[in-house]
């Protein structure tokens, strides 16, 4: 089985797995059993427990290992879950360390957890349980390293929040706005502060932002095409074709970026490349009417690496297009001419800060 | 703002309407200018026509009088017959200071066109180089919508109703000038090959709903004087443009260059086509 990392500390998915029954074992009666099934799973969890009462009724639990689970990604990792199981399970999340909002969550969502400090969460009807017990409150594995990259979501939305909103700032409104940990803005904050793209007194809120220089600096680790999973398409009748299609449609999840959001404000040259985000590129294309295209593409479908795209997305006639920040990004790591039009965008940007710019 | 060669190329074709008022039940227009009817201002990024108008004439449908070459010479147009021009009216005109001819093209289709190499034989009350005869353009006297056209300038009120071939018939012409001129460059006149006429193509399939002109097709095969061109066409439009490779899509690329991402004009036009063949093939089965 892979070996993934917590933090500085390895373990391993089965070990974890391992302590996390025996610590759930040494919570319940002596006379009650709980055993991994060990077989090959047709649900989506790391693992089968049963739990089994002395009178020999049992439950099923499907365990899902996690090196982390943040609070914004519960709600998915449990459907992963649920899916695909032949029989009632109930979900429970087994990690290293779990924080109090992700606790919160698995809890308003009728799941379990346990964790190596203590906090543990089990629920079932037949047979009858109820354990709760809290551990930490903090990861004691937790290392503050400095943070070097913004390569990643959480980077990529605190990077989003100072470009979109007018400072001061502070860093837990920052962490509100990113839905990230206020450490983890903190870090990120002092990395942008050392290349002097904001700046904050002592500990106090970000002051100033050089926006345009942050948007650039982030795309030093964001790309528009290398960061997320780009598909080819040919509209053969042409881009407005294309985008009329698209506002009529209803069902399909999508917003537009790249030249189609520039010319929104500031068109440089026809639009050659339509460029747009969507949950399932193979779905929309066929919604669409597109034609998969090795040579001659004019639609890229783009399935992003993280859902902080949508972030402030716009709606201007039946249209959906990403926020300006996310375009001007997209742009300057953009195929073709995008990035001469990101340029155009940028310039765009600054000349009209008060349209597009708000305080949080 | 219309570009000044685009309202010249209308006023001409004004004036030559207004010359053959008498005889408006014989003519089609057909051409870049029928096109554009159809299309509108495109979203390729190239001038939509080029100043000349294309006028099909239906001899069966003509009077006596008035007399095609009295009636144009009447309202200023000439045969340049230095360069020995038939069925090519030109009507001198000033675009932005510089005086240009601005042509009138009068085409007879080929199977109505009688004996002879280029002039269309019709009632000598015409004269005998008033038009020329086309290949392919036999669709447009059976395929047409009446249009009103009008001036694009200001101050001239003059409109007029005139047949404009319909999608179908102007595919079918066009895909014929497609092959004579893939046949010409083939055997070496490359100076004949002009592109254009594959991008009215793409123009034409962007702009029109495949299922309307896959019936309208059909419904061509099956008529006396249009159904021999019609087949013909629909048979040249797999070599031509069945794949992005093919001649025909390869001159539509060449004509967008500059403009237009060569390799999805290509790509287009092979998908268009498919569509537009697959579509027929449901019809006919």
């Amino acid at each position: 089985m892979l070996l993934r990392m917590v933090r500085n500390i390895a373990f391993s998915d089965n070990k974890t797995l391992a302590a996390a029954l025996a610590a759930l074992s040494g919570l319940l009666p002596s006379q009650w059993r709980v055993q991994d099934r060990l077989a090959v799973i047709d649900c989506g969890a790391d693992a089968l427990v049963d739990v089994t009462a002395p009178d020999g009724r049992s439950a099923t639990l499907s365990v899902e290992v996690k090196t982390r689970l943040d609070p914004k990604d519960v709600i998915r990792t449990l459907s992963r879950l649920a899916t695909g199981c032949a029989t009632p399970v109930v979900p429970v999340i087994a990690s290293s360390y779990l924080g109090d909002r992700t606790r919160q969550r698995l809890r308003e969502a009728g799941a379990g957890y346990i964790d190596f400090t203590g906090n543990v969460l089990l629920r079932l009807d037949d047979p009858a349980v109820y354990i709760e017990r809290s551990g930490a409150d903090r990861d004691p594995w937790r290392v503050d390293r400095p943070v070097r990259s913004l390569k990643g979501g959480t980077a990529a939305r605190i990077v989003r929040v100072l470009v979109d909103f007018v400072p001061p700032l502070g860093v837990r409104q920052i962490a509100e706005l990113a839905e990230a940990d206020p450490g983890y803005v903190s870090r990120v904050v002092s990395m942008l502060g050392r290349e002097d793209l904001v700046r904050r007194t002592g500990r106090g809120p970000v002051e100033t932002i050089d926006w345009a220089a942050l948007l650039r600096r982030w795309t030093e680790d964001y790309s528009l095409l290398d960061s997320n999973r780009v598909t080819q398409y040919l509209d053969p009748r042409g881009i407005d074709a294309f985008v009329a299609r698209v506002r009529g449609a209803t069902g399909v999840e999508y917003a537009l970026t790249g030249s189609l959001v520039a010319r929104t404000v500031a068109p440089v040259a026809p639009t050659r490349m339509a460029v747009c985000f969507v949950e399932d590129a193979a779905d929309a294309g066929d919604v669409w009417g597109l034609v998969p295209a090795e040579a001659g593409a004019n639609v890229l479908l783009v399935e992003p690496f993280d859902p902080l795209v949508y972030l402030r997305s716009r709606d201007i006639e039946g249209l959906r297009y990403v926020g300006l920040s996310q375009a001007g990004a997209d742009l300057l790591t953009g195929p073709g001419r995008n990035p001469a039009e990101g340029e155009a965008l940028l310039e765009w940007m600054r000349a009209n800060e008060s349209e597009w710019r708000v305080r949080p | 703002m219309y570009d000044p060669e685009y309202v010249a190329a209308r006023r001409v074709l004004l004036d030559a309407l207004e010359a053959l008022e008498g005889q408006s039940a014989a003519l089609v227009l057909v051409g870049a200018q029928a096109v554009y009817v159809h299309t509108g201002p495109g979203t390729l990024a190239v001038a939509e026509y080029t100043t000349d108008a294309d006028l099909a004439v239906d001899p069966r449908l003509l009077m006596s009088a008035p007399g095609l070459t009295a009636a144009l010479k009447g309202a200023g147009f000439y045969l340049d017959e230095d360069a020995g021009a038939v069925g090519i009216w030109s009507s001198d005109q000033v675009i932005e200071g510089v005086v240009v001819p601005v042509t009138v093209d009068l085409l007879v289709p080929m199977a109505l066109g009688g004996p002879g190499r280029r002039a269309a034989r019709l009632d000598a009350a015409h004269g005998s180089r008033a038009a020329m005869k086309a290949r392919g353009l036999e669709a447009a006297l059976v395929d047409y919508a009446p249009t009103v056209v009008a001036a694009l300038e200001p101050d001239d009120p003059r409109t007029f109703k005139i047949r404009v071939a319909g999608p179908a018939a102007l595919l079918v012409s066009k895909v014929h000038k497609v092959a004579e001129r893939v046949d010409a460059a083939v055997v070496g006149r490359r100076d004949r090959v002009k592109d254009k006429d594959a991008l009215d193509i793409l123009r034409l399939l962007r702009a029109a709903d495949p299922s309307v002109v896959s019936m309208r097709l059909t419904t061509l095969t099956d008529d006396d004087l249009a159904g021999p061109v019609t087949t013909e066409a629909i048979g040249f439009l797999p070599a031509l443009f069945g794949t992005a490779d093919g001649p025909g899509s390869q001159m539509a690329a060449r004509a967008a260059a500059g403009a237009e991402d060569p390799d999805v004009i290509a790509a287009s036009c092979a998908a268009l086509v498919g569509e537009l063949l697959s579509v027929m093939e449901r019809y006919r089965s």
